[in-house]
């Protein structure tokens, strides 16, 4: 994206957002998190005091600890439990995971409680001692899950993960969005004054135009009565030459008057037009041309396609563009193809040449632009204010060396 | 379809996400020379963000991802890809585990590439069992559905894998491996809407006829030919591996695939980074392929691997085209030359890696004559998240 | 003998998803016995180990330099990460333990080999085909995520 640090710019509020609603909440967790620890250990040293007792008689009335202890080991929340005799050698255990008993020395110094973190969430341990009244010594390690704690957490991290992901989310749209409505505004302006100036340019061009055209077709007329008045005075001999003359005024007249009709306001007068029969006409206009060149048209009507348009204005649009084509190269061929596209109309005139140089790509619309040694550079520029008369687009695809292909959209129901 | 389906993934996800164990995120950051891998080289950054849970029970895990790639200079090839699914182990008796996937999701892209978009659905076996103490028989079985937008690309592949091997008093172990796949395109000539390109006028980056990278489909004929075609390839290959002590391993693989029966059905066939092209897969070439790899365990537990390909490829049922987008009646064949680094870190709750990839593909198809360098860089972030009973 | 069969009764009727009481008092992963031993692979076993529990694999490892026997336990066969042969050589990290009759056990946490390390359980014991691991292994495998 071009725009990639304005864009980054909306984003850095959102991602400060999302930090400190992080950390906040973190330190949040934590401090629960703690509390309850502190609250279940409490719980959880009565409990292991429970098991103690029980064992401790179980072991009085000369149960075997595996006995004794296999027992006890029913609770679903403790994980694994192990008995320990006065040398703190372990005489019985048991656990849910296979060969886990996370007991080492450096827990069995002293008694206490302690928490391990596991895969399987934090493990609450405790090791104590016990005597029977036999004045047998033992020792009890547990390992309890904390599912309380293990429950609030989960909650916490729950909603924190989906309070996060919507703040993400919204603030992804809303920043989004705001850059979107900036960065169109800002084409739009763009847009705006280019086309302001264009149009300025072209007021310009037309009132000078139409006042230059003015001044020339009235010596113009002159000129062709001139003509017409040798004709009739002058010897037959002379007479051809006098025709030739003429024929060359009423061109210059012809060109002033296409001239002319470029900067005028196109009023279209609209009939449905089938595309088949229009795309015929345009291959039997420019027929002539193309077989003098050795250049083949093909027609591919995908079909029946009718629209609604100004049959000879959208005619002389797409003669113009294949003129245009035919002056790209001489041989190969033209492929006209008609076809509808959800609501749309397309025509597409692709041809064979060399395709448009890059540097000329961005002017080839523009009026008087013409990279041909006697061309006007209006042709492209009325075949696109024709089809935008019509509310549709142009638009063109250079391939790689083979030529060009130029697409026409009208919108159609 | 997409949005459908976008629906049903994010709701499950939420669903889900109340009961997962494990929640991950992924960030990687990959940058390359040569996005379209062609003649002409085009640099781009890929950035991808993927997010991940699951849930197990004992050997059996759900499980459902996301994930999405943005690219810089060519947005138009972003995409995001869904999937969920399930797997489960078995063990048929004390020599014997039968691994089982079955998944089902969907790449969408946007407007210019959407022609790309797809449904997939995977069904995925694997077989291992000790015959002998030094020899490990494996079978690998695949079968996987594609429906794509463009309904050319729609597909039905199955393939069946065998591998075998045995280990010597040298520290060598030989393995054999057998491949064998189908693939049926439904109809992969039935062609009734064009994509058409809204008004630019950038450069061209296809090759005339034939499909070209999501952009103008350009053919002369539309068809309604709904028939079907399909490629059969069969391979063979064999691997020696040796252990030098426990830090360090070297492998050397060679296969030779054939295509048994059938040919591509398109025009020409492109290779992208990063973008899944349809056309372009292991049922599109035969040849032979050299594989020499080097894994080490360095200092700290980190993973090196570095390793070399050789592919001499060619592609029953794709000519090489001129300029003006005509074939020359020549097969197209590469010989492609790789080499590879990986360096991967593990932690307890992260992961990161860094890799490098450097191609030199040379081919008769000089718009596929191109050399490409691929930098990778990327963190994976694991949340033990759920509540645990 | 016949607290064993009370014992086995007790077993079935809780229907508990423990492991059997009659697991050797020292057959479980401790920490203060870790030893590092580097060896080549005699047999390899593939039996149940523990009640409930799938098939494990076990290697016989005979230590390079002492000449020491092993019975290391790995993990369930459904484990796909690793492929031994017997043969091979391999320097694992793992708790020691005697079992019956004086024969040496460990029980596997890290396995190095060609290469590539392996991790079989975390730094306190806790088996890693417990969280679903291997599911995720495996998948990155098949799918090449």
């Amino acid at each position: 994206m071009k725009s990639r640090g304005f864009f980054l710019f909306f984003y850095l509020p959102l991602i400060g957002m999302a930090v400190i609603f992080f950390l906040l909440s973190s330190l949040n967790r934590r401090y629960i998190s703690n509390k309850v620890e502190e609250l279940v250990q409490e719980q959880l040293e009565a409990t292991a005091d429970i098991l103690k007792v029980n064992i401790a008689h179980l072991l009085d009335e000369n149960i075997t600890p595996e006995r004794a202890f296999e027992t006890y080991f029913q609770e679903e929340k403790i994980y694994y439990m192990a008995l320990l005799d006065e040398k703190k050698e372990i005489i019985a255990w048991s656990s849910r995971f296979e060969g886990y008993l996370p007991l080492s020395k450096e827990f069995t110094e002293d008694q206490g409680s302690w928490i391990i973190d596991s895969p399987v969430g934090p493990i609450f341990n405790n090791f104590s001692y016990f005597s029977t009244k036999n004045q047998g010594i033992y020792y009890l390690y547990l390992g309890y899950s904390l599912q309380n704690l293990e429950d609030m957490l989960f909650h916490s991290r729950r909603n924190f993960v989906l309070i996060f992901s919507l703040i993400i989310l919204v603030g992804v749209i809303f920043f989004f969005g705001l850059f979107q409505i900036q960065k169109h505004y800002l084409i739009k302006e763009t847009e705006t004054e280019k086309e302001k100036k264009e149009k300025e340019r072209y007021m310009e061009i037309s009132a000078f135009t139409s006042g230059v055209a003015h001044e020339i077709k009235n010596p113009l007329n002159s000129l062709v009565l001139l003509f017409e008045l040798l004709q009739k005075r002058f010897p037959e001999q002379f007479k051809k030459d006098i025709e030739a003359g003429e024929n060359e005024v009423r061109k210059i007249s012809r060109i002033i008057d296409q001239f002319s009709s470029a900067l005028k306001p196109l009023e279209l007068k609209k009939t449905l037009v089938s595309f088949g029969d229009l795309i015929e006409e345009v291959k039997q206009i420019v027929e002539i041309n193309a077989s003098s060149k050795g250049t083949k048209i093909k027609l591919i009507k995908k079909g029946q396609i009718n629209v609604n348009a100004d049959k000879d204005l959208l005619r002389q649009a797409l003669v113009n563009l294949v003129e245009n084509a035919l002056e790209a190269g001489t041989g190969g061929k033209i492929i006209i193809t008609i076809d509808a596209y959800k609501k749309r109309k397309i025509i597409k005139i692709e041809d064979s040449g060399g395709g448009i140089p890059q540097e000329d790509r961005e002017h080839i619309f523009d009026p008087f632009f013409s990279t041909k040694k006697n061309g006007m550079g209006i042709g492209l520029y009325l075949t696109r204010k024709i089809i935008k008369a019509h509310e549709g687009k142009i638009s063109f695809e250079v391939k790689q060396k083979k030529g060009t292909v130029f697409t026409i959209e009208l919108p159609g129901g | 379809m997409k949005k459908a389906t976008i629906f049903i993934f994010v709701f499950t996800i939420m669903m889900t996400v109340n009961y997962a164990d494990i929640l991950t995120f992924s960030l990687i950051q990959n940058v390359t020379d040569n996005l379209f891998q062609n003649k002409d080289a085009q640099e781009d950054k890929v950035s991808f963000f993927g997010l991940y849970i699951d849930k197990d029970f004992d050997r059996t895990s759900l499980f459902a991802q996301g994930g999405y790639n943005s690219l810089w200079e060519n947005p138009d090839a972003a995409h995001m890809s869904l999937e969920a699914g399930i797997d489960h182990f078995f063990a048929l008796n004390n020599q014997t585990a039968l691994y089982l996937l079955l998944d089902g999701g969907g790449t969408f892209y946007r407007k210019e590439f959407n022609d790309f978009n797809h449904l997939s659905l995977d069904f995925y076996t694997a077989l291992k069992s000790y015959l002998t103490q030094t020899s490990i028989l494996k079978i690998d079985s695949s079968s996987t559905y594609k429906n794509y937008n463009l309904p050319i690309f729609d597909s039905l592949s199955q393939s069946i894998h065998l591998s075998l091997d045995k280990y010597f008093q040298t520290r060598t172990t030989f393995q054999v491996d057998i491949e064998w796949g189908y693939k049926h395109f439904f109809h992969p000539n039935l062609l009734n809407s064009i994509s058409v390109s809204s008004e630019y006028s950038a450069g061209s980056m296809g090759k005339g006829k034939g499909y070209s990278k999501g952009k103008m489909f350009y053919q002369e004929d539309y068809s309604s030919d709904k028939k079907g075609q399909g490629i059969q390839v069969f391979s063979f290959g064999g691997t020696a591996a040796q252990g030098l002590g426990s830090r360090l391993g070297l492998r050397f693989s060679g296969a030779k695939k054939f295509m048994v029966s059938g040919e591509n059905p398109f025009t020409y066939i492109e290779d992208y980074y990063m973008i899944e092209n349809p056309s372009y897969d292991s049922y599109s070439w035969e040849g032979i392929q050299w594989e020499a790899v080097m894994t080490a365990v360095l200092s700290w537990n980190m993973e090196l691997k570095i390793g070399y390909n050789y592919f001499d490829r060619s592609f029953p049922g794709i000519d090489v085209l001129n300029d003006e987008g005509d074939t020359t009646g020549e097969m197209r064949e590469d010989i492609r030359k790789q080499i590879s680094l990986l360096l991967q870190k593990d932690f307890k709750h992260f992961s990161i890696f860094l890799s490098y990839t450097g191609i030199a593909n040379s081919s008769n198809d000089l718009f596929f004559d191109w050399e490409g360098q691929f930098f990778s860089a990327g963190i994976e972030w694991n949340i033990f998240y759920g509540a645990r009973k | 003998m016949r607290r064993m069969w009370i014992f086995s009764l007790i077993l079935i009727l809780t229907g508990a998803y423990i492991f059997t009481a009659e697991q050797k008092t020292e057959h479980f992963y401790n920490v203060d016995k870790e030893i590092t031993v580097e060896g080549t692979i005699l047999e390899i076993i593939l039996e149940p180990r523990y009640k409930g529990s799938a098939p494990f694999l076990i290697l016989l490892l005979e230590q390079d330099q002492s000449k020491e026997k092993y019975y290391v336990e790995v993990s369930p066969i459904w484990f796909f990460e690793q492929d031994f042969h017997k043969g091979e050589t391999i320097s694992i990290i793992g708790s020691r333990y005697s079992g019956q009759e004086g024969t040496q056990n460990i029980i596997a946490r890290e396995m190095r080999s060609k290469g590539k390390t392996m991790t079989f359980r975390d730094k306190r014991g806790f088996p890693n085909w417990r969280g679903g691991q291997n599911n995720r292994q495996m998948r990155k495998k098949v799918k090449k995520y």
